[in-house]
């Protein structure tokens, strides 16, 4: 009996969720939002937690792709914003939620880009509970787990005239304990590639 | 034995061998140099024609028009008739796999809807790869390249359900209220049916 109810709760837990992240409008994750713990698998398929893998100062979590144009012209600046700000205890966490890129494939673009983790989200579960729209899009939560900017990294996609530096910014305001200006911005790159819902 | 056939008759068959040989080396040079004339008169013509569609190609491409915020505000405004703007990038490889169905689209509804594609590209790509693209497509619809530093503004002002992925594409109806719009690929039959409802209104 115990088990059959063991069962039952686990079905309407996943029936649940499911129904939760199908009737989600896009763009339902504001800023102000605590994030409950999430259990991913990383390249190499284990299991890792936000809660493990988040700095003392929080977490940046951003959505990546191997093949997209505008993550690659990124990657430098994301390599250079996860050194230096992985020192002040916010620590950067790779998400892949693109169901058109192979494990094999995500596992040797982040061996070769990237110092971080990278985690598998399969079905793009965490991209729908977040709201994320593109890559490379980011979401910078406090070590409470408190979502305290969404959106690009800068105002520039080729790095060639940057006059905005939005994450830069957000980060400083946050570790200072500041206002953040701008707590959200728009993130134009390419489209994350959900699996077709039926 | 060998010996007696260059002997035959008491005469030595070997200057005539040496000869043939020279004069069959001779022709055979002479036809390969012919062929190779041939073959550069071939190459030159082959550049010339090549020369000719380029030039043809460049005088034929779509004008594409830079706009910044302002300017896209002003395309948001209806002219009496529905709006259908599609957002892009020639680095997008799903935009570019949809665009073939904007076309049909365009040439279905041109007329009746007022269809607009503003690429999202480098400012530098607006008199090479954009156009080059439209060209290859032979796309007739007005086009547009949105160069703004605030990008994220931009975005908001068009609709409250992109957030920045491309492709996206939004209708508005003839007051510039938002019918219908679809983050991602459009599918050809979902946009008619769209397109074709809000005609019907």
């Amino acid at each position: 009996m115990k088990r059959l109810s063991l069962i039952f709760t686990a079905l309407m837990l996943v029936c649940g969720s499911v129904f939760t992240s199908g009737t989600k409008a896009e763009g339902e994750f504001p800023v102000g939002t605590t994030v409950e713990n999430f259990k991913l698998p990383d390249t190499s398929g284990s299991i890792k937690s936000f809660n493990d893998l988040k700095g003392e100062k929080g977490a940046i979590v951003v959505f990546l792709s191997v093949q997209c144009p505008v993550v690659k012209s990124y990657d430098e600046r994301i390599v250079q914003l996860a050194a230096e700000y992985g020192k002040k205890g916010i620590n950067f966490i790779g998400i892949n939620s693109n169901s058109t890129e192979t494990t094999e494939k995500v596992k040797s673009h982040a061996e070769e880009k990237y110092a971080f983790p990278v985690l598998i989200d399969k079905g793009n579960v965490l991209a729908d509970q977040f709201a994320a729209n593109a890559t490379p899009e980011v979401l910078y939560f406090d070590a409470s787990g408190k979502l305290l900017y969404r959106g690009a990294i800068d105002n520039s996609r080729n790095g060639d005239s940057i006059t905005a530096t939005y994450l830069r910014d957000a980060l400083d305001a946050g570790i200072a304990n500041k206002e953040i200006k701008k707590t959200s911005t728009n993130a134009v790159g390419c489209s994350i590639k959900r699996l077709e819902k039926k | 034995m060998n010996i007696h056939i260059f002997k035959a008759k008491g005469i030595s068959l070997l200057p005539f061998l040496i000869l043939i040989s020279f004069l069959l080396f001779s022709f055979t040079t002479e036809v390969s140099a012919q062929s190779r004339k041939v073959k550069k008169v071939v190459s030159k013509k082959k550049k010339v024609v090549v020369k000719k569609i380029v030039s043809q190609d460049l005088k034929n491409l779509p004008k594409i028009t830079q706009i910044d915020i302002a300017e896209l505000k002003n395309l948001l405004k209806p002219n009496g008739k529905p709006i259908l703007l599609n957002f892009w990038a020639t680095w997008c490889e799903p935009c570019v796999k949809e665009f073939p169905d904007l076309i049909k689209i365009d040439e279905m509804y041109r007329g009746k809807i007022d269809f607009y594609t503003i690429s999202m590209d480098d400012l530098s790509e607006i008199d090479q790869d954009v156009p080059k693209f439209l060209g290859k497509m032979n796309a007739k619809m007005p086009s547009f390249l949105l160069k703004t530093q605030d990008e994220s503004s931009a975005v908001s002002l068009v609709s409250k359900n992109w957030h920045g992925g491309l492709p996206f594409t939004v209708l508005l109806d003839e007051n510039g209220i938002e019918f219908f719009s679809k983050n991602g690929i459009v599918k050809l039959n979902v946009l008619q049916n769209k397109i074709d409802n809000l005609l019907r209104k």
